[in-house]
């Protein structure tokens, strides 16, 4: 069983009735695919009558509340009908009722944000098939310095219902777990670089259980386009995710003919990749981090996932001879990853062998003192030796190199990457902030590879300069 | 659980807060003058003394009263040399400081012939840390320039007005860091976008170093700066110094002269700790938290400190001390402090 990255227990819980719900609807063949749209086409039309009474309600609201300042545009709704800008103008106008409505309902499933945005996405039905891509609207552009600004925005699920609604216009089928993984990753609910590769694997997965064996070569492609594109069109891919489907294109092409292979021989293939490529990878590289912390050390962590604590959980259980180690937490907002893990430590035997101090990313130079070693994670590595990594990690690796501490990034041997980048901007994700916040959240940063003191990979410990060279 | 610091009610400008003392300082000299008809300078200048270490002991984060306190005691040392006549002059001033054999014995100077000059010069104190603020803005806009991007961190007075000052004849962009656990920046944010020619937007200090590569100039303010360049800041100054420091960009401090302390960052270790409860909940709180307000910053880091009195480059903080403080004051210790020096008699 793949297993899923949590973040957020009850953002999870919240999306896997989520699941359910999509689940419900047979959409596993070619035949009953068409009744699922018809489905979704009625259900939206329900949905629609009911955003027009909730849509009337907004607006008295707003002509009572007076709106929200004067960056956010809120023109009265009933003009909203015509034009994707308008109707961009008035996913802005949602967040209040929304963030009332998670304030009051959080203990209810999916977060009715999500089914009034797929309201809104209900009501562009009038309206001829709108773009793919939405125009922002002009106060969420305007909070970004200049040279961020080519960025995307990141997507609703307004956004991707209404891209699955043109795909199905354009008769092609989308499955439903694609459907799913790209409004989890447009959500940023998989965290840490493996958890998207997983979700991929799985998606794809009960695509392939649709297509039937022999005619797997020649309709693989087709099947798979219009998935990809709306995964894609949540957020770019990681570069595990490019791996994937580079190795599926190989392993489709090099199939020979079909008789020869056993029913499931793709998703065996998959199976096996993900085994070895990130399971067993992930054991080896918790084995090195293990090999690489002495008695007495004190570890600065800095948005650790799954595989640091499961690394810490075989120090810990060694046994009479395990070292005695401390760790620091580090945090920093909107996400704070940090707190999230420090609730999975709550109640954790981890506890007592291991006491966690817990700061803020800014407090960090302060800590440093008392540092043994900075433990980070890596996204990507790039062709000149850098590491792409989420934001922050640069920042901590610049102060922990400034107090000579030395920093070990994990990092998948998969995980490296054929483009070359100097400097975190010109290739870079907007992360999601809350409506009422005018942060401007990069998700990477790109951390110079002299500030790492070795990359800890699968195939062992290595210097940022061992990432492989592309040849030309 | 992240909340929005809401300004203190009566929150004081640096300046303020050193007039304030001087106000306080002028009224007790002249009280004390009045009821005693024997006093000297030399009662005068242990008075000023006490208080000085009375302020240390209210809040040792406070340099700036402190400072206040010896710019009282610089004018009543240089009125009381004044009048001992031409040749203890000679003797105290600077240049001859390697060859004066006599101290100068306050004891000999009666206060009554003090209190003209004392008050005219309190008064010109007075005036100078008025219009403080207003001097260092003219100095700091002169260092940005059109179409540049300022990163800033925080909430601070005086960087707010060298922006409104520059954007007064030209067109930038700054990008406000906000850093934990004090969270200010957004209070700079909606500063700045009241101001038609700054194009403002807000990260965390996570990013800096991800942004620093864009950035033209870092303009950042202090709570204190030492003698030796190093400084006491918000917390996240640190870490932002040394990104940019990596990547080269100029970094310029704006503080006021009156918060120039005549104390090494190696020895001044004195922080704020805030509540844990701003950073975490209840039930989090098996973990150790770790959330100081301040950061200490050792020197090697500043460019160029710009004050009221012009720019001051880190080598050459120690003359603009020698100015402003006299050098029998720049150390006092808490030994002298007495038993009537902790009332606030305003």
């Amino acid at each position: 069983e793949l297993k899923m990255l949590p973040t957020d227990s009850k953002q999870r819980s919240g999306k896997e009735k989520q699941q359910k719900e999509k689940q419900s609807l047979p959409a596993s063949s070619a035949q009953e695919g068409k009744s699922a749209a018809q489905l979704r086409a009625e259900r939206r039309e329900l949905q629609e009558r009911q955003r027009a009474a909730k849509l009337q309600k907004q607006q008295e609201q707003k002509q009572a509340g007076g709106g929200k300042g004067g960056s956010k545009t809120s023109n009265p709704s009933n003009k909203a009908e015509a034009g994707s800008k308008k109707s961009a103008e008035q996913k802005q106008s949602a967040p209040i009722p929304t963030s009332a409505d998670k304030k009051a309902q959080s203990s209810k499933l999916a977060p009715p944000g999500d089914t009034h945005q797929q309201q809104q996405a209900a009501n562009k039905k009038k309206s001829p098939p709108p773009q793919q891509q939405q125009q922002p609207a002009d106060s969420s552009v305007k909070s970004l310095p200049s040279f961020f600004r080519h960025l995307k925005p990141p997507m609703d699920a307004e956004q991707i219902t209404s891209s699955v609604y043109n795909e199905q216009f354009a008769q092609s089928q989308i499955e439903a777990a694609f459907v799913q993984l790209s409004l989890m990753v447009a959500h940023e609910q998989l965290q840490g670089p493996a958890a998207r590769c997983l979700g991929l694997a799985r998606a794809l997965r009960q695509l392939l259980c649709t297509v039937p064996v022999q005619d797997l070569p020649r309709l693989i492609k087709p099947k798979l386009d219009p998935n990809m594109r709306l995964l894609r069109s949540a957020k770019p891919p990681t570069v595990l995710e490019s791996y994937l489907e580079q190795r599926l294109a190989n392993w489709v092409q090099s199939a020979g003919s079909s008789a020869e292979n056993s029913d499931h021989w793709l998703v065996d293939r998959m199976n096996e990749f993900v085994i070895e490529q990130i399971e067993k990878a992930r054991v080896t590289m918790r084995a090195s981090l293990k090999s690489k912390i002495n008695n007495l050390d004190c570890i600065m962590l800095y948005k650790p996932s799954s595989l640091i604590f499961e690394c810490l959980e075989d120090i810990v259980s060694e046994g009479t001879k395990m070292p005695d180690v401390r760790i620091i937490l580090l945090d920093s907002p909107p996400s704070w990853e940090g707190q999230a893990f420090l609730r999975r430590l709550q109640g954790h035997r981890l506890l007592s062998k291991c006491p966690v101090r817990y700061a803020m990313l800014s407090a960090a130079p302060s800590l440093l003192s008392d540092t043994s070693k900075l433990v980070l994670e890596g996204q990507a590595l790039t062709a000149n030796g850098n590491v792409l990594a989420p934001v922050g990690t640069a920042y901590l690796a610049n102060v922990a190199w400034s107090h000579r501490i030395p920093c070990l990034v994990l990092c998948h041997a998969c995980q490296t990457w054929d483009q070359v980048l100097i400097d975190s901007v010109s290739y870079n994700e907007l992360g999601r902030v809350s409506s009422d916040s005018q942060l401007c959240n990069i998700q990477y940063d790109l951390t110079p590879g002299d500030l790492v003191t070795a990359l800890i990979t699968e195939r062992g410990v290595l210097p940022c300069t061992g990432s492989p060279v592309p040849s030309h | 659980m992240q909340q929005q610091q809401q300004p203190a009610a009566k929150e004081l400008h640096s300046n303020q807060l050193a007039m304030q003392v001087v106000r306080r300082l002028s009224k007790r000299l002249q009280k004390r003058q009045q009821a005693e008809s024997g006093a000297t300078a030399a009662d005068l200048i242990q008075m000023v003394r006490r208080e000085a270490v009375a302020c240390a002991g209210r809040d040792p984060v406070d340099a700036v009263s402190q400072n206040a306190c010896r710019r009282v005691l610089k004018i009543l040392r240089e009125e009381a040399v004044h009048s001992l006549g031409a040749s203890a002059q000679l003797l105290s001033s600077l240049q001859n400081n390697l060859f004066s054999e006599r101290p100068i014995d306050y004891s000999q100077v009666k206060a009554d012939s003090l209190r003209d000059a004392v008050s005219a010069a309190i008064k010109e104190l007075s005036l100078e840390l008025e219009t403080s603020l207003d001097d260092l803005r003219s100095h700091g806009a002169a260092h940005i320039g059109e179409n540049e991007v300022v990163l800033t961190l925080g909430y601070s007075h005086s960087v707010a007005r060298v922006l409104q000052t520059a954007a007064a004849t030209r067109k930038f962009q700054v990008i406000v860091c906000d850093s934990g656990p004090n969270f200010s920046g957004s209070r700079m944010l909606q500063l700045l976008k009241t101001v038609p020619q700054i194009d403002a937007s807000l990260i965390t200090d996570a990013h800096a170093f991800a942004v620093m590569s864009r950035v033209h100039r870092c303009l950042l303010s202090a709570q204190t700066v030492f003698a030796d360049g190093g400084l006491r800041a918000e917390c996240g100054t640190h870490g932002l110094l040394l990104a940019a420091k990596r990547h080269s960009v100029p970094v310029l401090v704006c503080t006021p002269a009156h918060k120039l302390a005549p104390a090494y960052h190696s020895v001044e270790r004195a922080n704020v700790y805030l509540n844990p409860a701003c950073l975490l909940e209840e039930n989090l709180s098996f973990a150790e938290v770790h959330c100081p307000k301040y950061d200490l910053v050792p020197p090697g880091l500043v460019t160029l400190f710009v004050t009221n009195l012009g720019g001051l480059a880190p080598a050459h903080l120690h003359r603009c001390l020698a100015e402003q403080y006299h050098q029998d004051d720049y150390s006092i210790d808490a030994g002298e402090a007495d038993g009537d020096a902790g009332v606030l008699d305003d």
